[in-house]
């Protein structure tokens, strides 16, 4: 019950955090003024591409960018309570609705991220917790220095880094994208496809969940499956080299620092099998601060790494997100900003429900 | 030998036991003796390996700045010589494939090819051991294409034909043209465009003059190159019976080994004459002028190959183009797209009345028409003011609906409905024939929209044809290149509209409601992700902003002009970063891939490594930097302006300070170390002034105005009302450039710096902006930028495109929002009436006036029907304006395709209507196995048939084009 009512308070903030967010995202991103909002939907052939010219009307009319800043936030945020979150032109040419642009770029980043995390903790935690195991033994010192390493590199030049290895050993291996473009096939795979207005063009949208590589697995489509998993080796063992120390780190260095509390020494003595005394006594409180950063770590991964998104042509919010400040789409840096703080403020929450649950001292 | 063994004492006697009889010692084998062994064998081994090492050829490896250059222009030959240990090079011998030969001492060798063909280079490097090593395994090829069209008297340009030298390669001896000795060629020679060429232009109404205009190929000559006997069809003064295409046909062995140059002569006369009745008789009055054109292909005999690829091909059958594009297309409507990435896959998808020949943009092939119409096929009104197309019978969408008249009628209608709409289409272009004021928006009432937009076009089941009714004469070479634009000219399945969004209701609301589907927020999803065309391809699928697949239509009729798809998919790509486009075009994950010009050493390194190849293409993109006659909020001192220019407003109406700026921007600089000719050894674009660009019918050079001088620059500045007022206070002045714009942010940083130079107290401000920042500055009376960088991509080949917009100064009230100006003037203030009332500006106002006037003389009855005479007015009002310096040129733009060598067809996607970035895939060939070895004797070329290779005949490559990419400010993001 307790636990109940604290999320139910942690959600209730999300609303002023929100509304915080949105204010002050809406009045930076429409700092530059109407005239520049109307220039992505403009040409010199019509005349004047400012807001005055009639020939413009509908897309003033549309975006309310005659009316005063503080007008203009209301109507953001009445369409923004009805569903509609505005137009983002960065995302693709021409201009989409957020709320669409969202459904296609989100769920490639959190496939990445997802795995990354996932992929970063399975091995952080064991490797951490050997590490601080054999403190000061080679493997040790070995496991530190690729963590140092490791954190280091830039993404980008990682990912260009295994680019190159993987096209000089496989040189088959396509090290762009979420997937094979020429394997998949709508006659086959009408899971991947949706007919807008029952045109027969299909266009790529999988069902039902839009993660794509969970799609085919729901849809028993294991080739196709298999070779987006291939996709995803690269992109993700770039991003989880870079995480992987950090987690290594926090967690060897919680590791450490249980095995000098008094407890442990009790533990020890007490004649426990070691295996206990690791996983129940030591490991569990060192775990504590290594969920909070895991926590953060995947909060940062949806952001986008927009380095990595970029290299691999892995078109995600990181993606989105870079396109719509280059290019002065308001709706754009509203949307992904938004979606970022909703994001965070939930896995913040998650984090914390999860320290309360590994430390019973913890109460919510 | 001494024994080892010491000697004992005397061993006493005993009970008698076996005998012992002593063993001699063993002799054991010198230590040092081993050793010497030892070394003996290391030193022979050493000796034979050095030998054997220091004896052998190495290798070597030939490159070039550029693949593709155009005759009389130059390019330079590398050889990267790789000795055996301890040898060095001696010389190097050049082959230059096209008769030519060279020997250098250094690495080097510019060469000029004076004739066009495909080429392949040998050389040959001399070592200090004797022996010689070349590339004979691994010729490296050279496409030369027609040289620039020289000025021409004659308004349409060309007197000659080019000629297309091609061979059978299933008749010829395998591995054609590389053959062994004793091998044969079976040639073909042929005309690259129509042997024939008319033009009609009424010269005397009263008297119904007509100048007839006529060119005919009269002769082919094909030579062999190894001294026999040339092969020749026709006479020199007789013009090729009408009946018959003119070709030559000819087996030819070689007996004796080496590289040949096999050349093929196209003599044309001019057959033109004066006929005073209405319908001309096209006999010759005089055997006229005759003209020789030449191209040439190298043919070697022995044990040569061409430097490709040999190994696994990836994703056989499949074409991956990897482009260097953000967020995809706008739409795949061709009412709505007007840009470049939609209209690629409009291009392929889609089907025209009438499409582009070849190459050319200025001449035509029927498509959904099955003729183009003419006054002499009665099929064009004398006044021009009715174009009637007849509509090919049997062609299918690719759902398998019929096209039909009434689909022509609604494609062109729904692109007139659709104008106005935001992000802005591409209709105005068809509309600008048929709607007053072009756009749909301007007219007041439902009834007359309906009136207009239905009355313009009418159909004719019976006959099957569809008549278009201009509201003002239009000469057919304008009309037609508007209709040969996919964007907006595309032939969609009606029947597929109806089914997927709203039916177009033919009443005067039904008219106006269909407009509401050009907004953004109304867009139709199934039209805006789908197409459904006659084209040689359909789509597979569509993944915006990452791909579209294409895949080849069924249906498709393969037509003169418009051959199938002969690969099974086409995949289009789009991937921000170049480094991994890059990679994948160097792995085979792409076949072509966008490279920046800035990366172009990556395309040199993959095409010295036989891995890919470069090709140039030409376009109508011209660049230039504009001066701001009337700046925005600047002043003098402390300014609002939000550049930082601290001038006066007229600060450049001034000419002697535009002229100052002009003289002190080093043209030559730019173009061979910034834009990178010379310093990359490419051509990445050209000088020009004036505004018709290279290739459009009209073009004049008038880049000889470009001249760098900082003395004469001083003078005119110290000329100016500002230094006679002001004295030596200087100022600040501002250059925008666009953000991403990295070549021209440094040349702006390079001009500042010599403007820096014209007095004392000058401080020039480089600005990036975004190009949306520059679109919302660019508003009359309120643009504040100084000097900012922008070009101009065209929607149609015709010199009125360029004029109107770019050069046409208003004439209105000095303080009218809606300047009646082109495009630029108006942005930048040049009007005439605001030059009269400045001191400053009146030196300029005749100019202006006469500049207005010849243009608008070229857009109105009854001269804008004439080609002649709109050429000789546009070129009189670029003149003009060259005079008056409103621009500092910078230059006209060549793009670059990299492709991998498996990839033909290239050559043939020279039509600068395509912008010199999308290509018509069904141009293109791959092959459609795992596995090439060697050559594919295709080489550069297409084969437009099993049989016979056409080996590039680079025909009408510079000829007038339009890059239809969209009819708007150049915009830098686009896909280059």
């Amino acid at each position: 019950m307790r636990l109940i009512l604290y999320v139910v308070r942690r959600l209730l903030i999300l609303i002023p955090t929100l509304l915080g967010v949105t204010i002050i995202t809406f009045v930076l991103s429409h700092a530059p003024g109407p005239n520049l909002a109307v220039a992505v939907y403009c040409t010199p052939r019509l005349g004047a591409c400012n807001i005055n010219n009639p020939l413009l009307k509908p897309i003033v009319d549309q975006f309310h960018l005659r009316d005063p800043l503080p007008v203009q936030y209301v109507y953001y945020l009445a369409g923004l309570l009805q569903g509609d979150w505005g137009f983002t032109t960065s995302a693709v040419r021409g201009g989409i609705p957020v709320t669409q642009a969202i459904t296609i770029f989100f769920p490639q980043t959190i496939e990445l991220a997802i795995t990354a995390t996932a992929l970063a903790t399975l091995i952080g935690i064991p490797t951490g917790t050997i590490s601080a195991l054999r403190k000061d033994k080679l493997s040790d010192h070995g496991t530190r220095i690729f963590a140092l390493v490791g954190y280091s590199i830039p993404f980008f030049w990682l990912g260009l880094l295994f680019q190159i290895l993987a096209i000089s050993l496989f040189p088959e291996w396509e090290i762009t994208g979420g997937y094979s473009l020429t394997a998949v096939d709508p006659a086959t795979q009408s899971w991947a496809f949706i007919y807008l207005n029952d045109s027969p063009v299909p266009v790529l949208f999988s069902q039902p969940t839009h993660f794509f590589i969970l799609d085919a697995a729901i849809h028993g489509s294991w080739s196709v499956f298999f070779d987006a998993l291939k996709h995803l080796i690269l992109p993700t063992i770039t991003l989880t080299i870079g995480v992987l120390g950090v987690i290594l780190r926090m967690v060897r260095s919680g590791m450490v620092d249980s095995m000098n509390q008094d407890y442990v020494k009790t533990a020890w003595s007490k004649g426990l099998p070691d295996w206990v005394v690791t996983r129940i006594h030591i490991r569990r409180n060192a775990l504590l601060p290594a969920v909070t950063v895991i926590g953060l770590l995947f909060a940062g991964l949806l952001g986008g790494v927009v380095l990595v998104e970029d290299v691999f042509a892995w078109k995600g919010i990181g993606y989105w997100a870079t396109q719509a400040v280059l290019q002065f789409d308001p709706g754009g840096v509203m949307g992904t900003t938004l979606i970022f703080a909703v994001f965070l403020v939930l896995i913040n929450l998650i984090a914390d429900v999860m320290y309360a649950y590994l430390d019973p001292r913890i109460s919510l | 030998m001494q024994s080892a063994e010491p000697q004992g004492e005397p061993v006493p006697s005993g009970p008698s036991g076996p005998e012992i009889t002593p063993v001699a010692p063993k002799r054991k084998f010198p230590r040092i003796f081993l050793i010497l062994i030892i070394v003996a064998i290391i030193v022979i081994a050493g000796l034979g390996a050095f030998a054997f090492v220091y004896l052998g050829t190495g290798s070597i490896l030939v490159t070039s700045n550029n693949q593709f250059v155009a005759a009389g222009g130059s390019t330079t030959f590398s050889a990267t010589v790789t000795p055996p240990a301890f040898v060095t090079k001696t010389g190097l011998e050049w082959n230059f494939g096209d008769g030519q030969k060279q020997t250098t001492t250094t690495d080097t060798a510019p060469h000029t090819y004076s004739t066009p063909g495909n080429y392949f280079v040998l050389a040959t490097a001399t070592l200090s051991n004797g022996k010689v090593t070349d590339n004979s395994q691994g010729l490296f090829p050279v496409q030369v294409g027609a040289a620039p069209a020289p000025a021409n008297p004659n308004p349409l340009g060309i007197t000659t034909s080019l000629g297309a030298l091609a061979f059978n390669k299933t008749l010829s001896s395998s591995g054609a043209p590389f053959i062994p000795t004793g091998g044969h060629i079976v040639f073909v020679g042929a005309v690259g465009q129509p042997s024939k060429f008319k033009y009609v232009t009424l010269v005397d109404p009263l008297a119904n003059r007509y100048t007839n205009y006529s060119w005919n190929v009269t002769k082919l000559k094909l030579d062999f190159g190894d001294g026999s006997t040339p092969v020749t069809v026709g006479t020199d003064a007789v013009p090729h019976p009408a009946s018959d295409e003119p070709n030559v046909t000819s087996d030819h062995s070689y007996a004796n080994g080496g590289i040949f140059l096999a050349t093929l002569q196209v003599t044309t006369g001019n057959f033109s004459n004066t006929q005073t009745n209405r319908t001309p008789v096209w006999q010759p009055v005089a055997t006229g002028e005759t003209q020789t054109t030449t191209v040439g292909m190298t043919v070697p005999v022995g044990s040569y190959h061409p430097l490709t690829y040999s190994g696994n091909v990836i994703k056989p059958g499949i074409i991956t183009n990897m482009e260097a594009v953000t967020g995809g297309y706008t739409s795949l409507d061709p009412a709505l797209d007007y840009e470049s990435t939609g209209f690629e896959v409009i291009a392929n998808v889609y089907e025209e009345l009438i499409q582009y020949n070849g190459t050319s943009t200025s001449e035509f092939v029927p498509v959904i028409a099955d003729q183009i119409p003419s006054v002499a096929n009665g099929q064009i009104t004398p006044d021009f003011l009715n174009y009637t197309f007849h509509i090919r019978q049997g062609l299918k969408f690719s759902n398998g609906d019929p096209v039909t008249p009434l689909d022509v009628k609604y494609s062109i209608t729904r692109t007139m409905l659709m104008n106005s709409g935001s992000p802005f289409p591409p209709g105005w272009i068809i509309s600008q024939f048929f709607i007053p004021g072009q756009f749909i928006a301007g007219i007041a009432t439902a009834a007359e929209t309906y009136s207009l937009v239905n009355d313009a076009i009418t159909v004719n089941d019976t006959a099957q044809t569809v008549r278009f009714h201009l509201i003002a004469p239009a000469p057919p070479l304008l009309f037609f290149q508007v209709m040969a634009d996919p964007l907006g000219g595309a032939i969609v399945d009606h029947l597929w509209l109806e089914s997927t969004g709203p039916k177009l209701t033919w009443t005067p609301s039904g008219f106006v409601d269909y407009e509401n589907y050009s907004f953004l927020k109304n867009y139709v999803p199934a039209w805006r992700n789908g197409a459904v065309g006659s084209g040689p391809f359909m789509i597979d699928y569509v993944a915006n902003p990452d791909a579209v697949v294409l895949k080849p239509n069924p249906l498709f009729q393969v037509l003169p002009g418009v051959q199938a798809a002969t690969v099974s998919k086409v995949v289009l790509q789009y991937v921000a970063d170049a480094a991994t486009r890059e990679l994948s075009l160097e792995s085979g994950q792409a076949d072509i891939a966008g490279i920046p010009a800035d990366h172009f050493p990556v395309a040199q390194r993959l095409a010295g490594l036989g891995l890919a190849r470069i090709q140039f293409n030409p376009t109508l993109n011209m660049f230039w930097w504009n001066f701001n006659l009337e700046i925005y909020q600047s002043a003098v001192g402390s300014t609002a302006n939000p550049y930082g220019n601290q001038v006066p407003p007229d600060f450049f109406v001034d000419l002697n300070m535009r002229k100052a700026f002009a003289y002190a921007y080093n043209y030559g600089q730019y173009i061979d170390q910034i834009l990178g000719n010379k310093k990359f050894g490419a051509t990445f674009g050209t000088p020009f002034n004036g505004i018709i660009p290279n290739g459009m019918v009209g073009y004049e050079n008038l880049s000889a105005l470009n001249i760098f001088n900082m003395d004469m620059a001083r003078t005119f500045y110290n000329a100016t009302a500002w230094v006679r007022d002001h004295g030596t206070a200087g100022f600040t002045i501002a250059i925008n450039v666009e953000n991403a714009d990295t070549v021209n942010r440094a040349e702006a940083a390079a001009w500042a710096q010599n403007i820096k130079q014209l007095g004392p107290n000058i401080n020039v401000l480089i600005k990036p902006i975004s190009f949306a920042e520059m679109i919302s500055d660019s508003v009359p009376h309120q643009n504040p930028m100084g000097i900012y960088f922008l070009g101009w991509l065209a929607d149609y080949p015709f010199p009125t495109d360029y004029t109107l917009p770019m050069l046409m100064p208003a004439d209105s009230p000095v303080n009218s929002d809606t300047p009646n100006g082109g495009t630029y003037p108006n942005a930048n203030g040049y009007n005439i009436q605001y030059l009269a009332a400045n001191p400053n500006g009146t030196n300029q106002v005749a100019d202006s006036i006469k500049i207005r006037n010849w243009i608008n003389d070229t857009l109105n009855p009854p001269n804008a029907t004439n080609l002649a005479i709109v050429v000789d007015d546009s070129q009189k009002a670029q003149r003009a304006f060259a005079n008056l310096w409103y621009y500092v040129p910078a230059f006209q733009q060549f793009t670059f395709f990299t492709f991998r060598t498996w990839i033909t067809g290239m050559d043939l996607e020279l039509n600068p209507t395509l912008g010199g970035a999308d290509i018509l895939y069904n141009l293109l060939t791959k092959p459609s196995t795992t596995t090439v070895s060697g050559a594919s004797a295709d080489g550069l070329a297409a084969a437009s048939s099993p049989a016979i290779v056409e080996v590039a005949s680079a025909t009408s490559s510079l000829k007038a084009v339009i890059p239809q990419v969209a009819g708007r400010l150049a915009d830098h993001r686009q896909r280059w």
